[in-house]
C-alpha cells in the first residue's frame, strides 16, 4: 500500500473534518441545561474511547490493518458486504454533509440564492479536490488548520465582552436526560472515525496515538466553541439554527463590522476539505470493488448521487433531513462500523494474522 | 482498421528518417574533396560556410570556420602562424602533419579530434577552426570563438540593493564560469549535452555532487531526453518537461538571474539547468516559499529581513483577494463594512454606471494593457504609456464617472503588491481576475470555496517528489527558519537544510 500523509497530517485532517460540526454547534436540545451539555460533550470522548477499544486493539501498535482486505480475507462475500457498509455510510455522510451545508449557506448568507447552485458548485469544488488527491487534500487541511485556528481564537476573544457567567447554569433537575442526549449526539458526530479507518492503510504510524490526539484536540475545540456559544447565548442557544454564527454576527472588531463573514469563510473551507476526503474515499473504495473498466466513473456518478440526494432533503429539509440525521444520529451505523466489524475481525483472528506493509 | 490506416499515414517517412539519420552520422573519410563536398552539400551550401584552402608540405588541408564565429586574431596566432612554420622543404605525409597539428605547435586550448561529419558541424557552428587533412579520416577541432555577445551586466529582473551586480548573459560558457568563480570545490560539476534536433543547443546541468540526490538527478535527466523539440531558444521550451503538474496554475520550476542565488540554491541540493543563449537558468525543483526570498535578505539584519518577507507575504494575498474580497463585499456583504467606510465607497458607487464586477473587470483589464504596452514598448515609449495609463486610470475614469475612486485606490494598491513578488506574476494576473468574477457572482462563499481549491491544487504539487509547498504544508519547522523569517546565520550555520531532507519529500540520495 502507498503510504501517501503523515501521521500529523492525519491528525490535522481529522480534526479538520471534525470542526464541520463543531463550528456549527448546537446542542440540538429543547431546553437548555448548559452545564448538562458541557458535561455530555467531556463524558462523550470517553465513551467514544470506549466504543473504539476493540477497534484500537485490532489496531494495536505495528499490526496495521486495511479492514476491507481483512474483511475479505475472512471470506469474500464479508468482505464484500463490509465495503457496501462502508460505500453507503460514507455516502450517506456526504449527503448529510452537503445538505448540511447547503441549508447553511441558502439559510444564512445567501437567502435568496437556488440550493442546486450551491449543491453544484460546491460538490465541482470538493471533486476537484478529491481529483487532486488524498496528499494535497490533506496538505491543504494543513494550511486551514492554521487559518481556523486562529479564526477562532479571534471570534472567541471578539466575543469575550458579551459573555455572561450566569448563563452557566447548575445541574439541577433532569439533567441526566440532557447528558445522555449531548452524549450521543457527540458520539455520533464522532464519525470520521469511519473516515480514518478507511483511510489508514495510506498514513504512516499509528492508529490508536493519531486517535488520541484527534480526540484531544477535537474535544478542545469542542470545549470551546460550546462554552462561548452557552456563555454568549444561555436561554436564545435553543432559537439559533447555527448558534456560532449567531455569535459571530453579533461581535464587532473594529476593521470589520461583524464577524460572521469570517465564520462563513472558516465553514466553507473545512466543509470543502471534509467533502473532498470522503468523495475521496467514496472513490477509492468504489474502485476498489469495481473493474478496471469503469474505474473512472464512480467519482461523476457518487457526485450526481450526492447532488440529487442533497437537493430533494434541501427541498423538504425539516422532513427529511431529520430523518437522516436520526439515523446517523442513533449512533448506531458508526457502531456497526467502528465496533461490530472490527469485533468480528477480532473474534476471527484477523487481528493477528493479518500485518500490512505500512508502519 | 481505419484507425489503423490513419494511423500508418500518420507515421512519419521510414525510410527518409533512416537516411537522414545516416547523413547525419557520415563518417569522414581519407578524401578531403569528398568531406568538402559532403560538408556542403549537408548544410546546402550556406553563405556562413568559410573555407581556407591550403597546401603545406604537399598536404592539402581546408581551415573551416562558421562566419563570425571566431576570433580571427586568436586563429591567426594560435593556428596559422604555427602552420605556416611547418618546414616546407620536404614532402610531407598526413599523419605527420597531424601530430605536428595535435601534439607539437598548435597551442589552442581546446582542442578536439572528430570523425563525423555531424561532429564537424556541431564543432564549426560553436565557434571552432576546423582542419581537415587529406588522406586522413578524421579531423581536428580547435577552440577560437570570437562571436559578439551582451557583456556581463546587473541582471534587470532581479535586482539587489547590496549583492553581486553580475548577472548571467547568453553564451553558456560565460555563464558557467561565472558560478565556478563562486564555487571552487570540486564537487561543483558541470554535466554538458546538446539539445533541440535542429538547434543544437548546449544545455548545461549543473550540481553539486556532494548534496545532489542521485534519483533527482537521474530523473531530470529522463525528463529531459523526454523532450522532442526542433528548436531550443530560451530556457522557458524546457521548463514544461521539467514541472511536475501542468495542469497547475504553479510552477515547480524557478529561474534566475543572478549566479549567487544559483549557487545558493544548487548548496541546498537543487539541479540548475543552463540553456546556451539565455540568462535565465531554471532551477529544480522551486519552492513557493522561494518566490519570498531575495539575496538582499542575507544581506540584511535577520529581523529587516522577515519584516521585507512578511510583506511580500502579505502583497502576495493582497495582489490576489483585495480586489475579489472588495467586489464581494461590496455586492454582497455590505453590511461587514464599518459605516463610515461604507457611506464613502455608497457614495462613489452612486456616480458610476457600472456594477462593481464590471468596474473591477474594465479596470483591471485597463491596467493590464498598460503593463503590458509598456513592457514591450522602447523604454521612453514605455514610459509615456505609464503616464498616459496613470492619468486615464487615476484621474479621467473617475471624473468621466465611469469608476469610483475606491476602485482605483484597490487597483493601485494591488498593482504595487503584485510588483512585490514579480516571479509570482503570471499566476497572480489569473487569479486575480478569477477571483473578481467569482467575488462578483458568488460573494465570500465563492471566494473561499476558490481559495480552497487553488490551496488544494498548490499542494498537491509535486516537483521531483518535493511537496512545492514545502515547508510550510507538509510542515517542517527546521526549515522555516529561513521561510517566513530569516534567522541569524549562527543559527543556519549549523546545518544547510537541503531539498531532501522536507518532511513528505520522497527522493533519496
Amino acid at each position: 500500500m502507498d503510504i501517501k500523509i503523515s501521521s500529523a497530517q492525519a491528525i490535522v485532517l481529522l480534526f479538520v473534518c471534525r470542526m464541520f460540526y463543531t463550528v456549527t454547534y448546537s446542542p440540538g436540545a429543547e431546553e437548555i441545561q448548559s452545564s448538562a451539555i458541557i458535561l455530555g460533550d467531556v463524558i462523550a470522548v470517553f465513551v467514544t474511547a470506549i466504543i473504539l477499544i476493540p477497534l484500537f486493539i485490532l489496531m494495536r501498535k505495528g499490526a496495521v490493518i486495511d479492514i476491507i482486505h481483512a474483511s475479505s480475507s475472512i471470506a469474500p462475500t464479508f468482505g464484500m458486504i463490509v465495503s457496501i457498509y462502508y460505500l453507503l455510510l460514507l455516502a450517506l455522510e456526504q449527503i448529510n454533509t452537503v445538505t448540511h451545508f447547503t441549508v447553511f449557506i441558502t439559510n444564512a448568507v445567501f437567502p435568496d440564492i437556488s440550493a442546486i447552485l450551491i449543491i453544484i458548485t460546491f460538490v465541482l469544488a470538493c471533486m476537484y479536490g478529491a481529483y487532486q488527491g488524498i496528499e494535497g487534500i490533506a496538505r491543504a487541511a494543513g494550511i486551514i488548520f492554521v487559518i481556523f485556528i486562529v479564526s477562532i481564537l479571534f471570534i472567541v476573544t471578539a466575543a469575550i465582552p458579551n459573555t455572561n457567567w450566569l448563563n452557566l447554569r447548575p445541574l439541577v433537575g433532569d439533567y441526566q436526560r440532557q447528558v445522555i442526549s449531548s452524549i450521543l449526539d457527540n458520539v455520533s458526530l464522532n464519525i470520521e472515525f469511519v473516515m480514518f479507518l478507511l483511510l489508514f492503510p495510506k498514513v504512516k504510524g499509528s492508529f490508536n496515538r493519531i486517535s488520541f490526539w484527534y480526540l484531544t484536540w477535537s474535544e478542545i475545540a469542542l470545549l470551546i466553541v460550546g462554552t462561548t456559544t452557552v456563555l454568549v447565548l444561555g436561554e436564545y442557544l435553543t432559537k439559533q439554527v447555527f448558534p456560532f454564527y449567531s455569535i459571530a454576527s453579533i461581535i464587532e472588531s473594529n476593521v470589520i463590522q461583524r464577524l460572521d463573514a469570517v465564520h462563513m469563510a472558516l465553514w466553507v473551507l473545512v466543509s470543502y476539505i471534509k467533502a473532498a476526503v470522503y468523495f475521496y474515499l467514496l472513490n477509492d473504495l468504489a474502485a476498489r470493488l469495481l473493474k478496471k473498466q469503469v474505474r473512472k466513473l464512480p467519482l461523476w456518478a457518487f457526485a450526481a448521487l450526492v447532488v440529487i440526494g442533497s437537493y430533494l432533503i434541501t427541498q423538504n429539509y425539516k422532513s427529511s433531513a431529520t430523518v437522516i440525521e436520526k439515523v446517523l444520529g442513533t449512533t448506531i451505523p458508526m457502531l456497526i462500523a467502528v465496533l461490530v466489524i472490527p469485533v468480528i475481525l477480532l473474534i476471527a483472528g484477523k487481528g493477528k494474522k493479518i500485518h500490512h506493509e505500512n508502519s | 482498421m481505419f484507425q489503423k490506416i490513419f494511423q500508418y499515414l500518420k507515421r512519419p517517412n521510414q525510410s527518409q528518417e533512416t537516411d537522414d539519420r545516416l547523413e547525419v552520422s557520415r563518417p569522414l573519410t581519407d578524401s578531403l574533396r569528398e568531406n568538402m563536398v559532403n560538408l556542403r552539400t549537408k548544410i546546402n551550401n550556406s553563405s556562413d560556410l568559410n573555407v581556407r584552402e591550403i597546401t603545406i608540405a604537399g598536404v592539402n588541408i581546408s581551415l573551416i570556420v562558421s562566419e563570425g564565429m571566431v576570433n580571427l586574431q586568436t586563429m591567426s596566432e594560435m593556428i596559422l602562424e604555427p602552420l605556416m612554420d611547418y618546414p616546407t622543404d620536404t614532402n610531407t605525409t598526413p599523419q605527420a602533419l597531424y601530430d605536428y597539428i595535435e601534439k607539437k605547435n598548435i597551442t589552442a586550448a581546446d582542442l578536439k579530434d572528430f570523425y563525423t561529419l555531424d561532429e564537424l558541424i556541431t564543432f564549426m557552428t560553436s565557434g571552432f577552426v576546423i582542419i581537415l587533412i587529406d588522406g586522413l579520416h578524421l579531423g581536428i577541432a580547435m577552440g577560437a570563438q570570437g562571436f559578439n555577445f551582451r557583456s556581463i551586466s546587473e541582471p534587470s529582473s532581479e535586482v539587489n540593493e547590496r549583492g553581486s551586480r553580475e548577472g548571467f548573459t547568453e553564451p553558456l560558457r560565460i555563464n558557467m564560469t561565472m558560478v565556478r568563480r563562486r564555487i571552487k570545490s570540486s564537487d561543483l560539476k558541470f554535466e554538458l549535452f546538446s539539445m533541440g534536433k535542429v538547434s543544437k543547443t548546449d544545455v548545461c546541468l549543473v550540481y553539486l555532487s556532494s548534496v545532489v540526490s542521485r534519483k533527482l538527478l537521474r530523473d531530470i535527466r529522463h525528463h529531459l531526453a523526454q523532450t522532442d523539440l526542433e528548436m531550443i531558444l530560451t530556457s522557458g521550451y524546457l521548463q514544461p518537461f521539467l514541472e511536475g503538474n501542468k495542469a497547475s496554475i504553479f510552477s515547480d520550476v524557478g529561474y534566475t538571474e543572478r549566479p549567487d542565488t544559483l549557487c545558493a540554491k544548487i548548496q541546498e541540493g537543487r539541479v540548475a539547468v543552463m540553456v546556451d543563449g539565455t540568462p535565465f537558468v531554471l532551477i529544480v525543483p522551486y519552492l513557493f516559499s522561494e518566490n519570498f526570498q531575495s539575496i538582499d535578505d542575507y544581506d540584511s539584519k535577520p529581523y529587516y529581513a522577515t519584516f521585507i518577507r512578511m510583506i511580500k507575504y502579505i502583497s502576495f494575498i493582497i495582489s490576489i483577494l483585495l480586489p475579489g474580497v472588495y467586489v464581494a463585499i461590496g455586492t454582497f456583504h455590505s453590511e461587514l463594512f464599518p459605516e463610515a467606510l461604507l457611506f464613502n465607497i455608497v457614495s462613489a458607487q452612486e456616480t458610476t454606471p457600472f456594477p462593481l464586477m464590471a468596474e473591477a473587470l474594465i479596470i483591471h483589464f485597463m491596467y493590464e494593457v498598460m503593463r503590458e504596452a509598456g513592457l514591450r514598448l522602447p523604454r521612453p515609449v514605455g514610459h509615456a504609456v505609464s503616464i498616459v495609463g496613470a492619468l486615464v486610470i487615476g484621474d479621467a475614469a473617475v471624473t468621466a464617472g465611469l469608476i469610483g475612486s475606491p476602485m482605483v485606490l484597490v487597483v493601485a494598491l494591488t498593482a504595487i503588491s503584485s510588483f512585490v513578488v514579480p516571479s509570482l506574476h503570471q499566476p497572480i494576473s489569473i487569479l486575480r481576475f478569477a477571483f473578481i468574477i467569482i467575488g462578483g457572482m458568488w460573494g465570500l462563499y465563492g471566494l473561499s470555496l476558490a481559495s480552497a481549491m487553488i490551496m488544494t491544487n498548490a499542494c498537491a504539487l509535486t516537483a521531483f517528489g518535493v511537496p512545492y509547498l514545502s515547508p510550510v504544508s507538509p510542515l517542517n519547522l527546521y526549515s522555516m527558519r529561513d521561510t517566513f523569517v530569516r534567522m541569524g546565520f549562527p543559527t543556519l550555520q549549523k546545518h544547510t537544510a537541503k531539498i531532501e531532507e522536507l518532511n513528505g519529500v520522497h527522493i533519496d540520495r
